[in-house]
């Protein structure tokens, strides 16, 4: 009697060490392996709460005036409405468009020209950036070192109080890993939740025709680099990827962007040169920079008529996750509000 | 009888497993002198005098012929002349070894590893910002000629990515001691013809692939 109640208690114990523990990450059922290795760096929601104080707090600046959040703003996606450039401090304008913040987990390189080779180091660039935030790393330390709220942030993240630039950069990233936006419409029709309208199913018919080898579902971008076109600007003389890899074949590549949530992340193109879908459909119809290193797919020019592109919007407004630019858990954390009250 | 046994036989494992440290200390120098920040060092014509000389030094192995006998506890050690840093390794006692081998450099796996620790902490002013990437070596002096006017050197080495991967393995013969002393012989570097065409290196290109070649055979064991 006595062993089969040892043996019920182990089998107990066995069940439930069989169960996983409940992932704060989970990889949408429709979406790829993700890059970024989960298994070897998992997501901890200390870290994540301490990276979302980060992502939001100004104190990563100069002057304490801008946070990563001012040009990355969730109701826009974590991108920038309405400025065709970035704007850092004293307010002064950066020469490419803030890209919208999702899905990151999948990517491998960042930045337009892909200069970032990790998500960890990424936040280095825009804190360093004369025109972003001009902070030295150190002095941001130096501040954070200062305040309660961070020193508890710290502690329940990384088990002590010792503010390092690698903790502050890893909780940044896990908190931006998080960021993943795989509940639109689209992915509702694709895990069969939902259907498409006739003029949404002809719009996905033509998206597969004519952009999906570039902007690959279910991620809507291959996240390659590829020359797509655009009559280089004369202000900015952007040569995009070939700054990093000195490779002329590289001149004017630009990283290919999402496709999803476009509704919120307007203007478009790394320069934000377009504040319309419409115009970015018109440049790759009729308005394309023919030249040799143009991407082999927009050679020519996409063949598509202006029925057919109002079907094509029509699909791509159901790439808009509105529960992602509305989650309550990638808003501005109110615990910021109390220190700079003086709590 | 047993129990004495027993004891020997621990003491006897103890004894063979006993290590002993050797030390390795990497000293810049300039024509003969141990390099000092913000000293001014004479030169035939002019005179200089160093800011920052900083470098990393990657997986220290010691050998012997081609069996490997140690290697350093850190993956990579900063060398900087504001600091004093010594290298300490273990090997097995009576273990002995006639060479050196270590990288001038951050190789390509930890340079994609995300933000590290330690003597790879990304604050040290040792990382790229704008680009990912560790800066290898850093020296920044400034050379004051004849007529006194002031010219500065900034050297940023470094580049982890085909082709310019400025990753340089060293490997030196040595007689075998407890202290190890590397002397790094900067003017040698900044005498080389190649180094004196540019003043300033600050991303990763053919010339910082060039230089760092060139610094890597400023790398001698000391024979003081």
């Amino acid at each position: 009697m006595k062993s089969a109640k040892v043996f019920l208690m182990i089998s107990v114990l066995i069940f439930l060490a069989a169960q996983k523990p409940i992932s704060f990450w989970q990889k949408p059922s429709h979406f790829p392996k993700p890059i970024f290795d989960f298994k070897e760096k998992p997501l901890d929601s200390a870290k994540v709460f301490l990276g979302r104080l980060l992502f939001f707090d100004p104190i990563l600046s100069k002057d304490n005036s801008i946070s990563c959040a001012s040009c990355h703003s969730p109701y826009n996606a974590f991108a920038h409405t309405d400025h065709p450039v970035s704007h850092g401090i004293n307010d002064q304008i950066g020469n490419r468009n803030a890209p919208a913040l999702f899905n990151l987990a999948w990517q491998k390189l960042f930045m337009w020209d892909g200069a970032i080779n990790h998500i960890e180091v990424q936040s280095l660039a825009p804190i360093s950036h004369p025109k972003e935030m001009n902070e030295n790393i150190n002095a941001v330390l130096e501040k954070l070192k200062k305040s309660n709220l961070y020193k508890s942030a710290f502690k329940k993240a990384f088990g002590d109080t010792i503010i390092t630039s690698a903790k502050l950069l890893k909780a940044i990233a896990q908190f931006e890993l998080t960021l993943v936006s795989a509940n639109a419409k689209y992915d509702k029709v694709y895990l069969g939740k939902d259907t498409f309208t006739d003029q949404e199913k002809r719009g996905y018919i033509l998206f597969k025709q004519h952009c999906n080898s570039c902007h690959q579902e279910p991620l809507f971008s291959s996240y390659e680099f590829e020359t797509n076109g655009l009559k280089p600007d004369t202000t900015y003389n952007d040569y995009g990827r070939f700054l990093m890899s000195n490779n002329p074949m590289d001149s004017f590549k630009f990283k290919i962007p999402s496709l999803r949530n476009l509704a919120y992340t307007y203007p478009y193109m790394h320069d934000g040169r377009f504040k319309k879908l419409s115009e970015v459909l018109n440049h790759y119809t009729n308005d394309l920079k023919t030249s040799q290193k143009i991407a082999v797919q927009l050679k020519g020019g996409l063949q598509i008529s202006g029925n057919d592109k109002a079907d094509l919007l029509a699909f791509l407004n159901t790439l808009n996750d509105k529960t992602f630019v509305f989650n309550p858990a990638y808003q501005f954390p109110k615990e910021l509000l109390q220190t700079n009250e003086g709590n | 009888m047993k129990k004495f046994g027993f004891i020997l036989l621990f003491t006897y494992s103890f004894w063979a497993q006993a290590q002993n440290s050797v030390s390795i200390r990497f000293e810049p120098i300039y024509n003969q002198f141990r390099l000092e920040p913000n000293l001014i060092y004479p030169n035939l014509v002019d005179s200089i005098q160093f800011q920052e000389l900083k470098f990393y030094i990657g997986h220290v192995q010691l050998y012997n012929d081609d069996s490997l006998v140690a290697i350093a506890t850190h993956s990579h050690y900063l060398i900087d002349i504001h600091q004093n840093q010594t290298i300490t390794l273990s090997i097995p006692n009576q273990a002995s070894f006639n060479q050196l081998r270590f990288q001038l450099g951050v190789d390509s796996i930890t340079s994609v590893s995300g933000a590290l620790e330690g003597d790879l902490d990304p604050s040290l002013g040792m990382y790229w910002t704008w680009q990912s990437g560790y800066i290898h070596s850093k020296i920044e002096a400034t050379v004051f000629g004849s007529n006194r006017n002031k010219t500065q050197f900034t050297y940023h080495l470094g580049g982890y990515q085909f082709p310019y991967n400025s990753l340089q393995t060293i490997q030196l013969g040595l007689v075998q001691t407890e202290t190890i002393k590397i002397d790094v012989d900067i003017a040698a570097f900044l005498e080389h013809e190649e180094v004196l065409k540019q003043s300033v290196i600050m991303s990763p290109k053919p010339a910082s692939l060039v230089l760092s070649q060139i610094f890597a055979h400023s790398f001698k064991v000391s024979q003081k």
